[in-house]
Formats: structure tokens, C-alpha cells, sequence
């Protein structure tokens, strides 16, 4: 009869050994079958271009664009881009007439900052320089060198030719993740909201036909408004303006070098986020237009192709009355209080790159020059008073 | 460099492990210094800035526990007092000085500025480590201690952040060992299989519970039915932060052959105050007992210097913690309950009569609702917040349907739940054989079942480990590193 405790020790290995395969194998098993599949599903399309997938549905949401955006631009290589936030990937139509002919693509993200928006260009750069940039800016927390987007991870941005074989490797480390396991889940199973076109099928911009579904889950237009007159949301001064400029500087010098042509603008939030976000520390804000076309100025006496627009303030587009006012659903302009709509877009466009102004426009677009920025800041103020004159109930909880 | 992160998992670990046993093979002090290499760079790999302040931390201590060595016979208790006091300043320097500017403050009215400081992580723990150290070689529990195995209890990365706090009875020994340093396939099997799980705690139940349960507590004041059930996300969320920790530090020490003594023992099955101070961070609480309460005079000279000894006990244990009166007024709450509990045992002390299963479950209950309500001032970053939700759960904020959470948001928790109340811990599952007192003193499981190296349980471990991985990109950090 064997002895017991010989058995032990003799079989002990034997069951450690199958147990160290078991779990091995079963951990390799599953984690090759989820990456396989996120890949070949791939739900927030982080590796696709010019494939059938990007004409796929997606949900009005869609996550984590940086990936899609970075990998498509590599792909496509456009001739002309636009930087800034979700208000330029809302507001900045890729498919203007102004550029018929030519490739575009829009590069900017939800909660992009000034940093985020430099790392774009720098990423599309790698594979082709593009030829004219549109470039929105924010002031506020958004005017920072730092990461605004929290999903453009630095891994994303191409550093030279190698990009190819680290981008597949960057590919594949997300597919092994739980989030979007769920989401191929729910594709395969039919159950993902497909709601609107992808932003890789407009070139980046984020379609009309998403914002409508995005508002009516928020719960439209006017409830945007309710909140944003509540009371005052200051959206704080930027950390480190001077570091911020002299990226600005930097780079619009560096590509000013090399031809590119640069149209920068300043974003026309409606009239009372401009209120609401600002008001209070109105003379930051003049500083910080004033600073701009310092460094804008200085390129242009170097021979560059460069303009600086303030769409911004108390015009006709930013001033449009609200759904409290006139009883409407929706506005011409706007989508809520933060974002305008593509047709503002089209004409910041034609704006940007016509000499003469346009009829329809009016008052919107100023061009801010060492010669016009103190005329421009005092209209500012004066048409702001106006405003707050002729919209009491509208401003009455804010306090500029 | 946090346990939770590809870099530790595929790289850091098994680089250790083979630089460890590979060196193991020729000489044993060669293996201790590339452990604790390999923990100054888990620890510089924070911040490199702290490493200087661990290193100075490590080489005085050392130089003092010689100095209260030498000569011990005569009992200088001063060197003593002057050791410990040099922990003390330290810690009070890093971690407390701002707090106290700022109370200053508030009291007076001036406007003290701030000292821009830098808080090393896990300073309070490697801090408090050897302090005990220190006393114990002057109560003559050390005889003679060596740099490598000083340096290295002192630095020990499973540990270093976020605790246990051990003795160096506890690990010196087995460091001193050499049969430890042979590679033991029953080693490896127990403390990945230890550590897999601390890392789905962690992962797939802390984690997802912090995702998914955060909008109930959002609002500056929470609703009844928000804040209750809000608090009840964030304990279950606390205890499978901090356990997951504590196993996957014995997991991961294991490994290397060292065992690192149990931290957690089901502490949500607790049945009365002084329960769960025996089953939540046990190390701490021993090392308070050991330390404060009874050099304090623990309960030798009458109730009411015992009451005295528990509050003050409490208080300190709470702001160790952090420097916010949030922690003292929750270490202060504890020993409040804790008089009470003791003064309630007092006046019961006639009554012979057997405590009826109702009455156990009204303890755990009851047990469990002052724990809870506790955490309250645990979890607010200060105390108008705090205030706001124990308002909320008095019904005082009004009461609204809850709509924010979805179907996984509800599953979680109770699914956390249900493991934390009802079935058998890491220590029941993987070491009952080695901690056979902790069996005894969890109660109801769901289920009995002692890990083995089989089928069922290789697939169990393999399944977890996977969706680990799986969930790493969304990892967060852990709540008890910050302490």
C-alpha cells in the first residue's frame, strides 16, 4: 500500500505544473480571443480608413476620436486642417466649397486644448505638411499646453517613420480592454446605437445628424439656455498664458517657414455663454486678444500668409434670440449656447479666406490688427453693455 | 509604479523574480540586494524626489536602532525619545506641518502662507515600521539587526506604499532564512494565485464600483435614498480597494518565498466595533494596540482611563490617516463606539444569558451602519461635505427616486455585496492552513472551499487574471496609497 505522504510529495509538482498551464492558458486563451475580436470589430474604428466599417452607423457619442482621428490623417494626409475643441469639430464643415479639390480633414477634438491642437499638427506633419491651417481658440482653462482631451495620450502623436509598426502595437494593447469588449459586443449583437454617420465618413467633422440625436438626449436647445442663465459659469483664466504664447509662437513661426498658411479665430460662443464664461474678468480676456496679435503681427511682418479673426462678442450670429424668446425648438445658428452650427461655420470660412466681407455676415468677423485691437475691444464692450440693455431677463442672474 | 499597470505585471515582476532566484542560486545577500534595489526603483519610480528622503529615513533609523542596541542593558530611554522623535518630525514635517498653518488660520485669522512640500508616498507606513522597530530593540526584542535585511524590511516594495505595517519579527526572520531562497513551485502557485485575485478585487469590483456609483454622491447635497445608497457603493468600494492592495502585496511577496501577514479578514462581517478593528487593516490596528494603547496603559488603571486610552488611541489612529480633521473626527467616531461598546459590555456583565441569532445579526447590523456612517467623514474632503451627506441620509436634503445609475451600476454592487458579507475571504480561500485563528473568527460564508491547484481553480484564476488585464487602461489609483 502506498504511503500516503510519498504520494504527496510525488504528485505535488504534477497538479502545480497542470494548475501554471491552466491558468496561463485560459488567461492567453481569452485575451486572444477578446483583442481578436475588438480588432476585427473595431467598435470606435481606431484603424480604419477608406474601409467599409467607416460608413458604419456609430453612436452619436462616439468615443475616443483622438485614436480614429490620428490613425485616419495618417492614412488620408490632408492638404488642410482645423485645430481647436468640440466647438470647431461641431461648427468647421470639411466639405466647403472654399476648398474643393483639396483633402480635409477636422482635427479637433472634444475639450481639445492649444497643446492638443499643436500635437495634431505636429502628428499629420510627420506624413504631410498640411498647407493651411484653420485654428480655433478658446481662452479659458482650454488655452494650456497641457493635455485637454484626456484620450490623446502622447503615444498617439507619430514622431517619424516607425509610426506604422508602433501605431499597430498601440492598436492592439487597446483592443485588450474591457470598454471596448462591451462595445464590440454590443455591435455584434446588434444592440449598439447606431445613430448617425461616423466622424471618419465627414472627415472628422461631427455631423448635424449626430448633434439632433446628442440635443435630444440632453434635452434640446432651450434647456442648454436655462442652465447657462442660471447664473455665472466662469470658465477661468488660462494657467500659463505667456507659455501658451510662445508656443504659439513657436509654431506658427516654424510652419510660417515652410509656407503653410494660417487662419486663427476666436471662437463665437452665443452672447450669454460669452456672459456667463467671461464677464468677469473681461480685461484678462482683452490682454490675452491683445498678446495674439502681438505674435500674430510679428509673422505677418515676416512675410507669412496669417490672419487672426475674432468671431466672438455681440453680433448678429452670436446675439441670435434664444427658443425662451421667440418660442422656437431650435435656433438658426446654434445648437446650444457653446457650439454654433456648420452654416456659421461656412461663413467663418468664407470669412477667413475672403478679402472682401460678406453682406450676410454684417457685423461678424473682425480682423484683429495691431491697428484695429483697441477700436475692436471698446466696440466690444460698448455692443456688450447694448446687449445686456436689451436682453434683461436673458442676464439677469449674471453679474459682469 | 503601481502593482494595477502592464509595467509591473509583464515587465517589473518577472524581472525581479528571475534577477532574485537566478541570484538566490549563488548567494543569498546577493538576492537581498536586488530586492531591495529593485524596491528603491518601485518606490523612485513614483517620484524620483522621494527616494532620497526613504534612503536618509532608512540609513538614520538604522544607525539609531544600533545606537538604543548598543549597550542596552542600561535602558537609555532617551535614545529612545530621540529616535522616535526624528520619525515623528519627519512625518510631521511632510505630511502634517500645512495642516497645522492651516488650522492656525482658521483660529486666528492670519493668513500663514503655505510651505510648498512634497509628501513622499507611503511615508507614513515605511515611518511607522521603524518606529516599531526602534521600540522593540529597546524593550531588548532585537539582539543584533544587518544593514541588507534592515534596508530591505524598510523598503520592501509588496509593501512600502500602502502597508501592511509589519514587525520585524515578522519578516526579519524569514528574510535570515536560506531555505526561503529556493524557488518553490507552491510558492509561485499560492501568491499569483493570492495576488490575481487582490488584482480583481481591485480591478473588476473596486474600480468599476468607483465608475459606476460616483453620480450618487456627486451633488453638494445628496438626496436619502442617494446618499445611503451612495455610501454603501463607496464602503464595499473602500474594502475591495484596500484589501485587493493588501492581497496582492502578500501575493506578490510570496512569490519571492516571504509571508507577509494577513490584513483584511472579512471586516464587513464584523459583530461589534472592536470586531472589525480586529479583521479591517489588522496591522495598523495591532501596531496602535501594541504601541499607543497599552504604553498609554491600556486598560490596566480603570474604565475611565481606558475610555481615555481608546479616544486618544483612535484620534491619532485618524489622523494617520491624513492631515484633515475629517480623519480625526472618523478615528474620533470609532473611539466613540468603541467606549460605548466597552461601557455597554460593562453593564451587561450580570446578565448570563446567550446572545440569541437575532441578537448576532442585529450586532452585525447595527456593526455595520456606525462603520458606515463613519466612512462618511473618511470619504469628505471636508466637513461641510461631510455634513451635507450625513444630512442626506437623515433625510434632511428630501428624497428622490434615483434614475442616474444603470443595470451594471445595480449588478456590482451586489455582487460586492455579496462577496463582502457573505462569502469566504482570500485568507479562508488560499490561507487557512497557515492563519487557522482567522477561520475561526470570520463567521457566515455562503460557501466553504480551500484553493487547490486544480482544474477548477486554474480556470478561476486564468478567467480573473484575464479581465484584469482587460480593465487595466481604466485603472485607478489606490485609495490608501494617498495615506
Amino acid at each position: 500500500m502506498p504511503n500516503s505522504d510519498t504520494m504527496t510529495t510525488q504528485s505535488a509538482p504534477d497538479s502545480l505544473r497542470r494548475y501554471f498551464w491552466t491558468v496561463g492558458l485560459t488567461a492567453l486563451a481569452v485575451l486572444i480571443a477578446t483583442v481578436t475580436t475588438n480588432y476585427v470589430v473595431d467598435p470606435y474604428l481606431i484603424h480604419q480608413w477608406d474601409t467599409k466599417l467607416v460608413q458604419r452607423l456609430s453612436p452619436a457619442q462616439q468615443k475616443i476620436m483622438p485614436w480614429a482621428k490620428t490613425y485616419a490623417v495618417y492614412r488620408y494626409r490632408p492638404e488642410v486642417v482645423y485645430l481647436g475643441s468640440s466647438r470647431t469639430e461641431i461648427g468647421l464643415p470639411t466639405d466647403a466649397q472654399l476648398f474643393a479639390g483639396k483633402r480635409v480633414f477636422n482635427l479637433a477634438v472634444k475639450g481639445g486644448s492649444f497643446g492638443d491642437a499643436v500635437n495634431m499638427l505636429r502628428h499629420t506633419t510627420v506624413f504631410h505638411r498640411p498647407e493651411i491651417v484653420v485654428w480655433g481658440l478658446d481662452y479659458g482653462n482650454q488655452f494650456k499646453e497641457e493635455n485637454g482631451n484626456s484620450d490623446f495620450i502622447p503615444a498617439l502623436v507619430a514622431k517619424g517613420p516607425s509610426y506604422p509598426i508602433w501605431r499597430t502595437l498601440l492598436n492592439i494593447k487597446r483592443s485588450a480592454s474591457m470598454d471596448m469588449t462591451e462595445e464590440s459586443l454590443k455591435v455584434l449583437s446588434g444592440f449598439s446605437e447606431q445613430k448617425c454617420r461616423s466622424q471618419l465618413a465627414t472627415y472628422g467633422h461631427k455631423s448635424s445628424q449626430c448633434l439632433e440625436h446628442i440635443m435630444r438626449d440632453e434635452g434640446g436647445t432651450a434647456k442648454a439656455f436655462d442652465k447657462v442663465m442660471q447664473k455665472n459659469k466662469p470658465s477661468g483664466n488660462p494657467l500659463d498664458v505667456q507659455a501658451t504664447l510662445q508656443l504659439l509662437d513657436r509654431v506658427t513661426d516654424d510652419y510660417c517657414r515652410q509656407g503653410t498658411i494660417f487662419r486663427l479665430y476666436l471662437q463665437p460662443v452665443h452672447a450669454l455663454a460669452e456672459l456667463s464664461y467671461w464677464a468677469t474678468h473681461q480685461e484678462d480676456l482683452d490682454n490675452w486678444k491683445r498678446s495674439l496679435v502681438t505674435v500674430i503681427d510679428a509673422r505677418r511682418r515676416q512675410g507669412c500668409d496669417i490672419r487672426l479673426v475674432d468671431f466672438s462678442g455681440f453680433n448678429r450670429i452670436t446675439s441670435e434670440e434664444i427658443p425662451q424668446s421667440t418660442g422656437h425648438e431650435n435656433m438658426q445658428y446654434y445648437w446650444e449656447h457653446s457650439h454654433y452650427r456648420s452654416e456659421v461655420g461656412q461663413i467663418m470660412l468664407e470669412q477667413l479666406f475672403r478679402k472682401d466681407r460678406l453682406e450676410v455676415a454684417g457685423d461678424f468677423g473682425v480682423e484683429l490688427t495691431g491697428e484695429t485691437i483697441e477700436q475692436h475691444l471698446s466696440d466690444f464692450r460698448k455692443k456688450r453693455s447694448e446687449y445686456i440693455t436689451r436682453h434683461p431677463r436673458e442676464t439677469s442672474n449674471m453679474t459682469p | 509604479m503601481v502593482f494595477n499597470s502592464y509595467s509591473f505585471i509583464f515587465i517589473f515582476l518577472p524581472i525581479v523574480v528571475s534577477g532574485f532566484y537566478f541570484l538566490a542560486r549563488k548567494n543569498n545577500q546577493w538576492a537581498i540586494a536586488w530586492l531591495i534595489l529593485a524596491s528603491l526603483c518601485f518606490y523612485g519610480l513614483w517620484d524620483y524626489r522621494y527616494l532620497p528622503i526613504l534612503l536618509s529615513s532608512i540609513s538614520i533609523n538604522y544607525l539609531a536602532c544600533k545606537w538604543i542596541l548598543a549597550n542596552n542593558q542600561a535602558k537609555h530611554s532617551w535614545r529612545l525619545t530621540v529616535s522616535i522623535s526624528f520619525n515623528l518630525i519627519l512625518l510631521g514635517f511632510f505630511k502634517y506641518v500645512n495642516f497645522f498653518i492651516v488650522s492656525i488660520n482658521d483660529v486666528s485669522g492670519n493668513n500663514l502662507p503655505l510651505l510648498n512640500i512634497l509628501l513622499p508616498v507611503g511615508i507614513s507606513y515605511f515611518t511607522f515600521t521603524q518606529i516599531a522597530v526602534l521600540v522593540d530593540a529597546y524593550h531588548g526584542k532585537i539582539q543584533a539587526i544587518k544593514f541588507t535585511q534592515y534596508c530591505l524590511f524598510a523598503s520592501y516594495f509588496p509593501y512600502i506604499v500602502a502597508g501592511p505595517i509589519l514587525r520585524h519579527q515578522e519578516l526579519l526572520p524569514q528574510f535570515a532564512d536560506t531555505k526561503r531562497y529556493r524557488i518553490s513551485a507552491e510558492n509561485f502557485a499560492i501568491g499569483i494565485s493570492i495576488f490575481v485575485f487582490g488584482l480583481g478585487k481591485k480591478l473588476l469590483i473596486a474600480d468599476t464600483l468607483g465608475s459606476t456609483m460616483w453620480p450618487l454622491l456627486a451633488a453638494d447635497n445628496p438626496k436619502f435614498l442617494h446618499a445611503w445608497l451612495g455610501m454603501l457603493a463607496y464602503t464595499l468600494r473602500l474594502y475591495f480597494d484596500f484589501s485587493g492592495y493588501s492581497d496582492m502585496a502578500i501575493g506578490v511577496s510570496r512569490v519571492f518565498g516571504f509571508k507577509i501577514p494577513i490584513n483584511f479578514n472579512s471586516p464587513y462581517k464584523a459583530t461589534s466595533v472592536s470586531d472589525f478593528w480586529q479583521r479591517w487593516h489588522i496591522s495598523l490596528s495591532q501596531f496602535l494596540k501594541n504601541y499607543l494603547y497599552i504604553s498609554l496603559g491600556g486598560n490596566r488603571k480603570g474604565q475611565l482611563v481606558r475610555y481615555r486610552n481608546l479616544m486618544l488611541t483612535m484620534l491619532l489612529g485618524g489622523l494617520w490617516h491624513g492631515a484633515n480633521w475629517t480623519f480625526v473626527i472618523w478615528g474620533g467616531l470609532h473611539g466613540l463606539y468603541l467606549c460605548m461598546q466597552h461601557g455597554w459590555k460593562t453593564l451587561q456583565k450580570n446578565r448570563k444569558q446567550k446572545p440569541s441569532a437575532a441578537s448576532a445579526v442585529a450586532s452585525r447590523v447595527l456593526t455595520f451602519v456606525a462603520v458606515m456612517v463613519a466612512w462618511v467623514f473618511f470619504r469628505a474632503p471636508d466637513m461641510a461635505s461631510a455634513f451635507a451627506v450625513l444630512a442626506g441620509m437623515a433625510g434632511g436634503n428630501g428624497i428622490s427616486m434615483i434614475t442616474s445609475l444603470d443595470v451594471q451600476a445595480y449588478g456590482i454592487l451586489i455582487v460586492s455585496a455579496v462577496i463582502a458579507f457573505w462569502l469566504p475571504n482570500t485568507n479562508e480561500l488560499f490561507l487557512s492552513d497557515e492563519n487557522k485563528e482567522t477561520k475561526s473568527v470570520s463567521s457566515v460564508s455562503l460557501f466553504r472551499g480551500d484553493w487547490s491547484p486544480n482544474l477548477r481553480w486554474g480556470l478561476a484564476v486564468g478567467l480573473i487574471f484575464a479581465l484584469c488585464v482587460l480593465s487595466i487602461d481604466q485603472a485607478k489609483g489606490f485609495i490608501y496609497a494617498q495615506f
